[in-house]
């Protein structure tokens, strides 16, 4: 987590700047420590030294002092005169004693032991201490200190006058043991006396515990200096002082003090810094802890929040109640979370509605239609779904212009808007198209919802300067009678709205089925566009015989589809899908071309045959089919008067102008003409006098129904008449469906031309048909 | 201080009228004769005449010398010294201390021809002493340590101590062949030089020289009236 890195990183920043700083603090204390008791552990070293100067110094006057009474004393004299030896040594031993001296004696004035304290200063001895003894001889008396076997002493030297010298008084403090604690009790450093020569150091007397541990003095000069030695025992700083020497030896005090020692007393100083160096670091590191988080908190809950507004969350803010950086912070977010929020909901507003007319949009209509669906189901009521088109709506574009058709969409939507309940939706799909949702009992009170927006038509549309009037095709779907998902139910009201369209009334509810049949017949039109390449498109000719002569030189080419999968489909099927799917401008071209190649085929075979062949209502609005079928005619040598081109009544009848211009044009490059299933369309005789055509074909059904034992005797009547009309204004007549010998000596009796039916043949592939003309009518 | 310094004044006084009174006593000690034989040496050393020599001679040819029947004399003490310093004197003398001073004295003497105490006394007060063994008594003060003094017990009665001049005149002896021989306190190791024998008619006057080496004079100074003596008492410290 970047969250817990940024604030371990703080803390440890902050930790470890207060860590250096404790740790150069303890450090330069400890050493400020260490140097400070080395300088005092020197001076008390230097002072150690002149004390033991001094006191020794002090010494030698006490005994000098006690030496002089005891000398001055006249019975000692005497006793020294008179050579009373008991005498003068109780007086030695009792003077000795006074000053706690370790020893007394008296010499001769050769130097030799008259008498003495102690047992090693046998009577006649030379004392040892030559160079004192000359010293005093020299000058009358003498201190100082000297060596007796491995004994150092402090010695004073006095004659003994009675009045002239007779003797050497002598006394003495040991320089011992004792003397080295006492010493080292006053200076608190360790005193150990020693000899010092050539030969090396030998200590003499020590306060030390162990003699071994005494330090050499170093190199005797007048200088005093305090050395710093390490030993086993830790680092030591001494100093000595020499107190005699003779010759090439020496006798030096020396003194020592162990730093450990000295630097004891600052242990609990430095504990106590280190404890409190220990606590502050603890304390800064909580600090510095509560500070990241001080700090990281209001970025987590910052982050916390950005999530949140990513995650599409507008509705908490974030609660940072602080003065600081964080603080503003916190505002500005909250500010931009509430920007955010209002941009989104402008976009997602435009998302879901339509801009023209503020209405909802596809997208909400779908979401609505499904939220309703779900509330349907929980609550067992039924959903009604209204795809609306305006009829023509693009001619309103087209002639009055856009602002005009701006407003007719606008208007409307705003009469669907009141026309509706509150809690129905109203829809703009896009283009014309609106749709509505609303809830409904049941199936049959679904259409109330069409209803209720045939009331937003009750007036024309005030449109300003002017008013218009437009009408809409509905198409009503039905959840859950009809579908349970969006999808199924807008395709299903889509097809109904086509339904109500087809029919020219204002809305139909879906039937179950339709849409299978609107699939299929999609699946039908995509596979149609193959079918042409596939070799899946035959024709079939079936022979129009000539009832007057029996004749069998006329032929209907009709189109056949084998389906690879579904087998045979019927023209009356894939015929509307074409031309309801702009397909069928190349299908008529097709046929022509192929009816046309065998036409001169057969034609080359010297079969001299009148072919007929069905064209599209809609291929009466391309204008460029004349040249092409003058073309095709020319290419494959058919004469024009041998192609006839039906067209169904309904669609001649359809008008127009322009139709009527395209039937004029194939009429001018010299094909016949015919109109197709006369009788079924609402055909006008004058517009059967404008049209160009050369002959009438009775549609089957009246053949059908001409039946030897009939009860309605019209129908003879009708057929009549139109054979009559046909012949009366020129034209051929054509009767299709024959199918009984009946119908065809009815309709030889009443004059008709040709006849087409199962009667004579069934529609034959081209080389049947052949082989059937050719075998005089027979298969 | 003053009790001190006044007393410093006084002994000064008496000293003076000491040295009148030893003056005498030499006049009296030796009557000059025309017929007698006379011996005079000059002791010097280091070619300074030497004070408080004795010396003393005795005939080579065993004779006795007429001796006085109570031989006496006087070891005084003045200025807290033993006046004169080197008293020679005959065997069997009776010698007197008086005391000049104003303070006690108490003489004392260890040596080996004359072991004696005279207790603390005043003026005239202290008993004579008789020397009869030939021998060097060292006298000395107990009082006053410094206080030195000598008493040369002789075995004859011809004999002279040196004064300031380093000449001791041993007169009136009869003529003859003297053996002479020379003493000092201060004879280096106590050796004394060769004896000499010298002859001398009646009426001459034999002439002798010594040179002889001495060990340095310790001044040894009165203790405790002296700045001196004080100082001398702090180098002792201060060593």
């Amino acid at each position: 987590m970047i969250r817990t890195h940024f604030q371990r990183k703080l803390a440890l920043f902050f930790t470890a700047l207060v860590a250096i700083v404790q740790l150069a603090a303890v450090i330069a204390v400890f050493e400020a420590t260490d140097r400070n008791v080395a300088r005092q552990v020197e001076e008390e070293l230097a002072t150690g030294s002149r004390v033991v100067a001094r006191l020794l110094e002090l010494r030698e006057r006490q005994l000098l002092q006690s030496v002089r009474v005891l000398t001055d004393d006249f019975g000692f004299k005497r006793a020294v005169a008179t050579g009373d030896h008991p005498t003068v040594r109780s007086a030695l031993g009792n003077h000795a004693a006074r000053i706690d001296a370790d020893m007394a004696a008296v010499l001769d004035r050769d130097g030799s032991v008259r008498a003495g304290t102690r047992a090693d200063l046998d009577q006649g001895d030379s004392f040892p201490i030559d160079a004192l003894l000359e010293r005093a001889i020299q000058a009358e008396e003498a201190v100082g200190f000297g060596l007796i076997g491995e004994r150092a002493w402090q010695l004073v030297i006095v004659p003994v006058r009675a009045p002239v010298p007779v003797a050497w008084a002598v006394l003495g403090f040991a320089v011992d043991d004792a003397l080295a604690g006492e010493l080292a009790g006053l200076t608190q450093a360790g005193i150990s006396f020693a000899r010092a020569g050539e030969a090396g150091t030998r200590v003499l007397a020590t306060s030390l515990d162990d003699p071994t541990l005494a330090l050499p003095p170093g190199r005797s000069g007048r200088r005093q200096t305090v050395r710093t030695i390490d030993t086993d025992t830790g680092r030591q700083l001494v100093t000595s002082r020499q107190l005699a020497a003779t010759g090439n030896s020496q006798l030096v005090a020396i003194l020592q003090t162990p730093l450990a020692a000295a630097l004891a007393p600052y242990a609990p100083l430095k504990r106590q810094l280190l404890l409190l160096a220990g606590l502050a670091l603890i304390v800064t590191v909580i600090g510095a802890v509560w500070l990241a988080r001080t700090v990281s908190r209001p970025v987590r809950q910052l982050g916390d929040a950005a999530e949140r507004i990513a995650a599409g969350d507008y509705a908490h803010p974030v609660a940072i109640d602080r003065r600081d950086e964080f603080g503003a912070l916190a505002t500005a977010f909250n500010r931009m979370q509430e920007a955010v929020r209002e941009r989104e909901d402008r976009i997602v507003h435009q998302a879901y509605h339509d801009e023209l007319t503020g209405l909802p949009n596809r997208s909400l209509m779908r979401d609505r239609l499904q939220l309703e669906i779900d509330r349907a189901l929980r609550n067992g009521h039924c959903v009604a779904v209204v795809v609306l088109d305006l009829n023509r709506f693009k001619e309103i574009n087209d002639s009055l212009g856009h602002e005009i058709g701006d407003a007719v969409l606008t208007t409307i939507g705003q009469r669907l808007r009141t026309a509706l309940r509150a809690s129905d939706t109203i829809a703009r799909l896009g283009g014309d198209e609106f749709g509505a949702i609303g809830a409904c009992a049941d199936i049959d009170d679904a259409m109330s919802l069409a209803r209720r927006i045939e009331h937003a038509w009750e007036n024309p549309l005030d449109l300003g300067p002017t008013t218009l009037r437009i009408e809409k095709s509905m198409g009503v779907a039905v959840y859950p009678a009809h579908g349970d998902t969006v999808e199924t139910l807008l395709r299903r009201a889509d097809i109904a709205m086509y339904a109500a369209k087809g029919r020219g009334v204002p809305a139909v509810l879906y039937e179950n089925g339709w849409d299978e049949r609107h699939q299929y017949q999609l699946t039908l039109v995509a596979d149609l566009r193959e079918a042409i390449d596939g070799n899946q498109l035959t024709l079939e000719y079936q022979p129009q015989v000539g009832l007057r002569d029996g004749g069998m030189d006329h032929v209907e080419a009709l189109l056949r589809w084998r389906h690879p999968r579904l087998g045979r489909i019927s023209p009356a099927e894939f015929i509307p899908l074409a031309e309801n799917a702009g397909f069928i401008r190349s299908l008529t071209r097709w046929v022509l071309g192929e009816v046309m190649r065998q036409g001169g085929q057969w034609r080359a075979e010297g079969m001299d045959l009148h072919v007929s062949v069905n064209i599209s209502a809609l291929d009466l609005i391309d204008d460029s089919l004349p040249d092409f079928v003058a073309t095709t005619l020319e290419q494959h040598g058919v004469p024009p008067d041998h192609l006839t081109l039906e067209v169904t009544e309904s669609a001649v009848m359809q008008d127009t102008a322009f139709a009527l211009r395209v039937l004029k044009g194939l009429k001018a490059t010299g094909v016949r003409l015919s109109i197709d299933d006369f009788g079924t369309g609402q055909s006008s005789l004058a517009q059967l006098r404008r049209l160009p055509v050369d002959e009438l074909k009775i549609d089957k059904s009246f053949i059908l129904d001409l039946q030897e034992i009939s009860t309605d005797m019209s129908i003879e009547a009708i057929v009549r008449s139109a054979i009559d009309l046909g012949h009366n204004m020129g034209l051929a007549v054509v009767a299709e469906g024959v199918e009984t010998a009946f119908s065809r000596e009815w309709l030889i009796r009443s004059d008709c031309d040709l006849a087409q039916g199962f009667l004579f043949s069934r529609p034959l592939a081209a080389d049947d048909f052949a082989a059937w003309v050719r075998n005089g009518g027979k298969p | 201080m003053t009790d001190r310094e006044n007393c410093r004044e006084r002994s000064r006084i008496r000293l003076g009228a000491l040295g009148g009174a030893m003056l005498l006593i030499a006049a009296t000690a030796g009557p000059v004769t025309a017929t007698a034989a006379n011996i005079e040496a000059h002791v010097r050393s280091d070619g300074s005449p030497v004070l408080n020599a004795v010396v003393h001679a005795t005939r080579t040819d065993g004779a006795s010398l007429p001796r006085p029947a109570q031989p006496e004399a006087v070891m005084d003490q003045v200025g807290r010294e033993f006046a004169p310093h080197v008293l020679p004197v005959l065997a069997g003398t009776s010698v007197r201390f008086p005391n000049s001073d104003d303070t006690r004295h108490q003489v004392y003497s260890f040596s080996e021809a004359k072991t004696f105490e005279l207790e603390l006394y005043h003026g005239e007060t202290a008993r004579p002493v008789t020397f009869g063994q030939r021998g060097v008594v060292i006298l000395g003060c107990n009082i006053h340590d410094w206080m030195l003094g000598y008493i040369l017990v002789l075995d004859t009665p011809a004999f002279a101590r040196t004064g300031n001049n380093g000449t001791g005149r041993i007169a009136d002896l009869p003529g003859g062949e003297y053996r002479v021989e020379l003493w000092h306190p201060r004879l280096v190791d106590g050796a004394s030089p060769e004896p000499r024998t010298i002859s001398v008619d009646d009426g001459a006057t034999a002439t002798l020289r010594f040179d002889i080496d001495l060990s340095p004079p310790r001044d040894r100074g009165q203790r405790g009236f002296g700045g001196q003596d004080d100082e001398s008492l702090d180098e002792a410290f201060s060593r």
